[in-house]
């Protein structure tokens, strides 16, 4: 029965898109729209799985940025966000400098970024990594200091060091805002990797696309934006099967910053 | 009193009427091909003088973010005429746009490649294991195949790295790569981040390959049902751009009045560089913005045979010299 359940959670999901391409296909059907405005679904579908574009290698290297950015994203930010919970002073000394550098138009970064380390996967990484670190801190920093004061107050009747306290019992509260945040970083990652492929690139999703807009051949374009969020489902998927694997217990996801 | 009033508003109704122009004023947008440079001058000086206003247009200047973005405003309608590089033009035809050329702006090729001064490349056969740099699209991208086959280089040999336009000075300033291609009016802009002196450049025109770039476009739609329109704007346009080939102190004053947010410096720079684009023999014998018409078919033919494109638009589809008006540079030379 739950069996049937989770596949019906699912169809509803695979409905709208199917009205959304039915809607689509028949816009283009109707109206006389030219290819380079709204391509038919059929155009892009052949561009997709066509060899006119090597997809395979470009969604590798654009799969790498994402994952090599996802996790110093969610490692830095994990540690950082530790580092606010556990000390005032280091809050007050992070926060201002985290939002600026959050702040920072990435677009006009870049550049900097091809002047000082070159182009290829790792600047890009470095570049997904920057954009998507921000949301982890912030969560993992709220998480760890709403630890409920029961807990809080049961792990001192059995006399547990600082230490302890926060392995055993701040750590696993915490886990529903981290896993929260997880899964907004992967998607900014996946913005980010595509953001840093705009400004300099020889391979990936991002290259396809912006090579693909300036001939105006946008089936391609819309290719690999479908591609783009193949991948960004898929990430998506893989936080919140980790998610239910590592805190079971979170029924719904609790989150100081947006949840998706 | 109250008849004083009505005698005064009376006054003021008349005043309105008489001062009212002749005839009202059209209104005319302008979609540049980029954000607003050195080569966009003219437009300016034809605005400041009254050209477009004594011709009845109320022309409104905008920017794009590229030769498609302006491609696609035309077609749509969002604006009544554009600038283009002729090179973009073929394949937004190929995909269904519905633009035409109908002047043009440069009559010698910009196309280039600059080099640190001190780089080994000193010929074309040296790009051969290098690397270059280029937003994609851009046209010395895509016509290297063409320009490496009439030298006799293997364009095989030669890699490329996408970059934003914003990226194009640091990349060779980092010397992340070996060479970037751009147009030649960009020397100021590349010797303002290496150093006056340090770069070089390999114009594609020195080396007998000449394509047509930046032109005037409009849609087919527009063509059709305000032609007088057309050709008022091309002849201020020309007119503007008569007077600031022949004065380019003046021009820059009124550049510098109209566009304060530009870098003048590096502007004024590359001034004499677009004006070296812009004269030539055929300008002064037939005017400026003339087409001619075997080298336009040169131009869609270059295009056709190196890029991937649905279907290759003929010659005569391309462009229209219909709306051309006879505007000759000062020939005070």
């Amino acid at each position: 029965m739950s069996r049937f359940l989770g596949l019906a959670r699912h169809l509803t999901g695979v409905i709208l898109f199917v009205v959304i391409l039915a809607g689509w296909w028949l816009l283009v059907a109707l109206f006389p729209i030219p290819e380079y405005i709204l391509p038919s679904p059929k155009a892009v579908l052949a561009a997709t799985f066509g060899s006119e574009i090597p997809w395979v290698i470009h969604a590798l290297v654009t799969t790498a940025e994402i994952i090599g950015g996802f996790v110093i994203a969610a490692v830095v930010g994990v540690f950082l966000g530790t580092l606010i919970a556990w000390s005032p002073i280091l809050e007050r000394a992070l926060i201002p400098f985290l939002v600026f550098v959050n702040t920072l138009p990435k677009v006009a970064v870049a550049p900097l970024f091809l002047l000082w380390f070159g182009y290829g996967i790792i600047p890009n990484t470095m570049i997904a990594a920057l954009i998507g670190f921000f949301p982890v801190v912030i969560n993992t920093a709220v998480g760890l200091s709403q630890t409920s004061q029961d807990m809080i107050d049961l792990g001192r009747i059995f006399g547990a060091t600082n230490w302890r306290m926060f392995r055993k019992i701040r750590i696993p509260e915490a886990l529903p805002f981290i896993l929260s945040a997880l899964k907004v970083s992967a998607s900014t990652c996946v913005i980010g990797a595509i953001v840093a492929e705009f400004i300099a690139s020889q391979r990936g999703l991002g290259y396809v696309i912006i090579n693909a807009q300036t001939t105006l051949n946008t089936p391609t374009a819309f290719a690999a934006l479908l591609w783009i969020s193949v991948i960004g489902l898929l990430a998506y998927g893989a936080i919140a099967a980790l998610g239910r694997w590592l805190a079971p217990w979170a029924e719904g996801d609790r989150s100081a910053s947006t949840t998706l | 009193m109250r008849h004083t009033t009505w005698i005064k508003l009376a006054g003021a109704v008349l005043a309105v009427a008489i001062g009212a122009p002749a005839f009202a004023q059209t209104p005319v947008k302008f979609a540049l091909n980029y954000q607003v440079n050195e080569a966009h001058i003219a437009y300016w000086v034809a605005l400041e003088k009254g050209y477009y206003k004594s011709k009845g247009l109320d022309v409104v200047i905008e920017y794009s973010k590229g030769s498609g973005d302006a491609i696609s405003k035309a077609d749509a309608g969002r604006a009544d005429v554009a600038l283009a590089d002729a090179m973009a033009v073929v394949p937004a035809l190929a995909r269904g746009a519905k633009v035409k050329i109908i002047g043009m702006v440069m009559d010698k090729s910009p196309l280039n490649i600059f080099v640190w001064d001190d780089s080994p490349i000193k010929t074309p056969k040296d790009l051969e294991g290098k690397t270059l740099a280029a937003p994609p699209g851009d046209a010395q991208r895509v016509l290297f195949k063409a320009f490496a086959e009439s030298v006799g280089v293997d364009s095989s040999k030669v890699s490329w790295l996408n970059v934003d336009p914003a990226a194009k000075v640091p990349a060779l300033v980092g010397k992340r790569v070996d060479g970037v291609g751009t147009y030649y009016t960009d020397l100021p802009m590349f010797e303002k981040g290496m150093g006056k002196g340090k770069v070089r450049s390999m114009r594609w025109s020195d080396f007998n390959f000449d394509p047509y770039s930046i032109s005037i476009i409009a849609n087919e739609q527009t063509i059709r049902s305000k032609p007088d329109m057309l050709k008022a704007f091309l002849e201020a346009s020309y007119m503007g751009w008569r007077d600031a080939l022949a004065n380019m102190d003046e021009a820059i004053t009124i550049f510098k009045k109209r566009v304060p947010e530009l870098d003048q410096p590096v502007a004024r720079a590359a001034m004499p560089m677009v004006y070296d684009l812009l004269a030539s023999k055929r300008y002064e014998e037939h005017g400026i913005g003339w087409i001619d018409q075997q080298k336009m078919c040169r131009t869609v033919n270059l295009v056709n045979g190196n890029m991937d494109l649905p279907r290759k638009p003929s010659c005569e589809e391309v462009y229209t010299s219909a709306l051309l008006p006879v505007v000759k540079p000062v020939q005070s030379r």
